[in-house]
C-alpha cells in the first residue's frame, strides 16, 4: 500500500534512532568519536559543515557508502540541514547492513544556530572547479586535498632536466607556491630535455623562462624566483618559506648542501638524480628515516661520477625521474599512499627494470643521527674534493 | 658446509664499466664460504670508495655482511645529475 510522506518518516523513526545536536556535541568530545556523514549537496557542505564530517550527498549514498565506510560496524551519525534527508539516508544505511547509524534530528542549521563549532571548506572559483575536476573525483585528493595543494609551498632546486617536469606537473596540479632556484640562462643544448624552456628564450635567465611557462599553464601558481647559485650562505634564506624541497641539481656539493640544510631545518627533501640511462628517486623525511648521507656518507672522488654534460643523457630520462619526484611531492602534500621515505627507486631505462630498495638510517650519520657531528653548514666544494681540482 | 659459494654481482650507472664483456646480466663470482660483501667488491675490482650503496635482494647491507650461496649483490653509486650544462 502506498505510504504518505508522514508515514514514511514515521516508519524511518521506528528503525533509526535520532540524536540531538547536544548529544552529538557530547559524543564528539569523547575519545571514540563516531563518523559524521554529511548527506547534503556539495554546495551546502562547502559553505559550512561539522568539523571532520565526510561529505556524501544523499543522491550518491548507496553508490559510494561501501567505498567510503567499508566496515559496517562503524558508528555513524548522519546529518543534513534539518534532519529529514539524514533520517531517510540513515534508514537506507540500516537496510544496507550498517549496524550503528543515527540521524541528527535538528540538523546542521540548528547546530550552527547554537553557536557550535563548524568549518567551511576553501571556496573554489568556477575556473578552479573546472581546472581541478579530475582531482576532485579522486577520493585521495578531493576538495580538501586540492586545498592542501593550493596552500603548499615547494622549492625546486634547478630549472633544468629534472626541475622542468617537476615544476610543470606541480603547477598543473595547482601547487600554489613554487620556488625556482637557478642561476643559469637558457642554452640551445638544454632544449633536448628542459621542457620549461623554448627556442626563443635562449639567453634568458632560466627562472624568468620558468615563470613564463608556469604562469601560462596555471595562473593559480605564485612563482618565486631565485636567480642565484645555491650556497651555504644563501640556502637557509631561500628554503625557509617552503615546506618541501625538490632536488634537481647536477652536482654533488649541492646535493650534500641541500640534504644537510633540509635535515637541519626538518624540511622534506625529494631527491632525484640521473646518469645516462638510469635514475634514482628517494624522499628524505628528517623526522622519519634516513637522509642522503646515510646512503652515501662520502661523495665519490672527483671525476668518478661524471656529470650529464660530460657523460650525456637521454632527454626523456629526466622527464621520467622528474615526474616521479613530482608524484612523491604530491603524495607528501596529500598524505596519500606510501612515499619513498626509507626507500629508493632505481630505474634502468635500457633494461626497463625498476628496483625499490629498502634503505636504513645510519646510526652514526654525521648529520641526522642522535648526536650529529655536523650541526652547521660546511664548505661543500671542499668536502667533495673539488676545491683542489678547480684550482689545479 | 660447502667450501665455496656462488653469487651474482650487478653493477649500475658508472660502475658498469667494471662489468666484463659478456656479463651484462650480472657477474657470476665463486667465493670461499664465509665471504663478505667487501670480498665481493674487491673481487670485481671496484674501488672501495665507489661502492657505497650495497644491496642484497632489495635490502641495504654492510660491507661486513656475510654472503650466502646464490645471493644477488647489487652495487649502486650515487648519481650526480640533474642536468644543466
Amino acid at each position: 500500500m502506498a505510504k504518505t510522506y508522514k508515514e514514511l518518516m514515521d516508519d524511518a523513526r521506528q528503525i533509526v534512532p535520532e540524536v540531538t545536536i547536544d548529544d552529538v556535541k557530547a559524543q564528539m568530545g569523547n575519545g571514540a568519536k563516531p563518523m559524521l556523514l554529511d548527506v547534503r549537496e556539495r554546495e551546502e557542505y562547502r559553505e559550512g559543515h561539522l568539523e571532520g564530517a565526510v561529505p556524501l550527498p544523499r543522491g550518491f549514498l548507496e553508490m559510494r557508502i561501501e567505498e567510503t565506510v567499508p566496515d559496517k560496524s562503524t558508528p555513524i551519525i548522519a546529518y543534513c540541514a534539518g534532519g529529514v534527508r539524514s533520517l531517510i539516508a540513515a534508514r537506507t544505511l540500516k537496510e544496507m547492513g550498517y549496524e550503528h547509524v543515527t540521524s541528527m534530528s535538528d540538523g546542521y542549521t540548528a547546530w550552527k544556530n547554537a553557536g557550535y563549532k563548524w568549518v567551511a571548506d576553501r571556496q573554489f572559483t568556477q575556473e578552479q572547479m573546472t581546472r581541478y575536476a579530475r582531482h576532485f573525483t579522486l577520493p585521495e585528493v578531493g576538495e580538501q586535498g586540492q586545498a592542501k595543494l593550493l596552500d603548499a609551498k615547494v622549492l625546486c632546486v634547478g630549472a633544468g632536466g629534472l626541475g622542468s617536469p617537476v615544476a610543470l606537473y606541480l603547477a598543473a596540479a595547482g601547487v600554489g607556491t613554487i620556488g625556482i632556484v637557478d642561476h643559469d640562462t637558457v642554452d640551445m643544448s638544454n632544449l633536448q630535455r628542459q621542457i620549461l624552456h623554448t627556442n626563443d628564450r635562449v639567453g634568458m635567465p632560466k627562472v624568468e623562462s620558468a615563470e613564463m611557462t608556469l604562469n601560462a599553464l596555471n595562473p593559480d601558481v605564485n612563482v618565486v624566483k631565485f636567480n642565484e647559485r645555491l650556497s651555504s650562505e644563501n640556502v637557509m634564506r631561500i628554503i625557509k618559506d617552503f615546506d618541501i624541497v625538490v632536488n634537481g641539481c647536477d652536482n654533488f656539493p649541492t646535493r650534500y648542501l641541500i640534504n644537510d640544510a633540509c635535515v637541519m631545518t626538518k624540511k622534506i627533501l625529494v631527491d632525484g638524480s640521473i646518469f645516462q640511462f638510469e635514475g634514482q628517486v628517494t624522499v628524505v623525511d628528517p623526522n622519519d628515516g634516513p637522509c642522503y648521507r646515510c646512503l652515501f656518507p662520502e661523495p665519490p672522488p672527483p671525476g668518478a661520477a661524471p656529470s650529464c654534460a660530460e657523460a650525456g643523457v637521454l632527454g626523456v630520462l629526466p622527464g621520467i625521474v622528474g615526474c616521479m619526484q613530482a608524484l612523491e611531492v604530491i603524495k607528501m602534500i596529500l598524505g596519500a599512499g606510501k612515499p619513498l621515505v626509507g626507500r629508493m627507486m632505481h630505474f634502468d631505462t635500457l633494461s626497463s627494470e625498476i628496483r625499490v630498495l629498502k634503505l636504513r638510517k645510519d646510526p652514526n650519520c654525521l648529520v641526522c643521527s642522535e648526536n650529529p657531528k655536523i650541526t652547521e653548514l660546511i664548505d661543500y666544494e671542499e668536502f667533495c674534493g673539488l676545491r683542489a681540482v678547480n684550482a689545479a | 658446509m660447502a667450501d665455496s659459494i656462488t653469487i651474482t654481482v650487478k653493477l649500475f650507472a658508472m660502475l658498469k664499466k667494471y662489468v666484463p664483456e659478456g656479463s651484462s646480466d650480472g657477474i657470476l663470482l665463486s667465493l670461499p664460504s664465509g665471504a663478505t660483501v667487501q670480498d665481493a667488491v674487491d673481487a670485481v675490482k671496484i674501488p672501495r670508495e665507489q661502492a657505497s650503496m650495497l644491496v642484497v635482494g632489495d635490502t641495504y647491507v654492510e660491507v661486513k655482511t656475510v654472503l650466502e650461496d646464490g645471493a644477488e649483490l647489487s652495487i649502486f653509486p650515487p648519481l650526480a645529475g640533474g642536468v644543466r650544462g
